[in-house]
């Protein structure tokens, strides 16, 4: 069972939306993410670098049929705060 | 309720709680195999298991059970390598509870759909074989269109 913990990481819209994204799959290229939450190159970095300082991102840069791409996976202490900020939100939402 | 949570209002929590359905909707419907190659995947593990449990001390659907593996197998792999492009690669093992929860029911169910159509059809139950084909092959595609995630909780809804 998740416990509900309010991440303030993870709470910023698109921080949020990285792990939303990143608890779905496997892995997630970095051009994919851009694309999907429509922002520069510049921003997504910085969103992603404060998730992988906190380890609930990992990057892996492979090359990958003939060139270099770069990776993104949720880490399972990502994983576990992820479901837990959700848990929190849905808390706040029922306690009306 | 901590000193972060007292300053979500209630409406920014529903916003985000919607906002995060729509992005995990988007992202479901991005891990699902094309129709074709779903109903590919589907039609072939059903034949396998209609084979399989047709077969008699290696008779001819033996070889249906060679040829749907072989078709089944490239299908996946076909799914996998896609997806790789694409950049989005699917779960192939499961990471939370309640993933491996359903990943258990399906097993059982589709374990349980294959042994016995088998032994009905071998208790000369003929049509047996036939509704284990058809029963894995239609509850195959509907899992990989409904939860290509594999995790019920965030399945698409009827409406996508």
């Amino acid at each position: 069972m998740t416990n509900a913990k309010f991440d303030p990481l993870i709470h910023a819209q698109h921080r949020l939306q990285v792990c939303a994204m990143l608890a779905l799959t496997d892995e997630i290229e970095f051009k994919v993410l851009r694309e999907k939450l429509e922002v520069s190159d510049s921003v997504l970095s910085k969103h992603l670098k404060s998730l992988e300082e906190a380890s609930y991102v990992r990057l892996s840069k492979r090359k990958d049929l003939g060139r270099q791409r770069t990776w993104l996976s949720l880490s399972a202490a990502g994983r576990v705060a992820y479901k837990g900020h959700v848990k929190a939100l849905q808390d706040i939402v029922d306690n009306v | 309720m901590n000193k972060n949570e007292q300053s979500v209002s209630i409406d920014e929590a529903k916003s985000t709680l919607a906002s995060l359905a729509i992005i995990e909707k988007d992202t479901t419907i991005s891990l699902r195999a094309p129709l074709w190659l779903n109903l590919i995947i589907s039609c072939s593990y059903g034949m396998g298991v209609f084979s399989w449990a047709t077969t008699r001390h290696e008779n001819e659907w033996m070889l249906g059970v060679i040829v749907s593996a072989v078709v089944f197998s490239l299908g996946i792999g076909f799914y996998l390598y896609s997806s790789r492009l694409l950049g989005v690669k699917p779960k192939l093992a499961p990471k939370s509870q309640s993933e491996l929860i359903f990943g258990f029911i399906l097993a059982i169910f589709f374990g349980a759909v294959v042994a016995l159509s088998r032994e009905l059809s071998k208790d000369g139950i003929l049509w047996a074989s036939y509704a284990g084909g058809v029963i894995t092959a239609l509850a195959l595609g509907y899992v990989m269109h409904r939860f290509p995630s594999g995790d019920y909780k965030t399945g698409t809804n009827q409406n996508d």
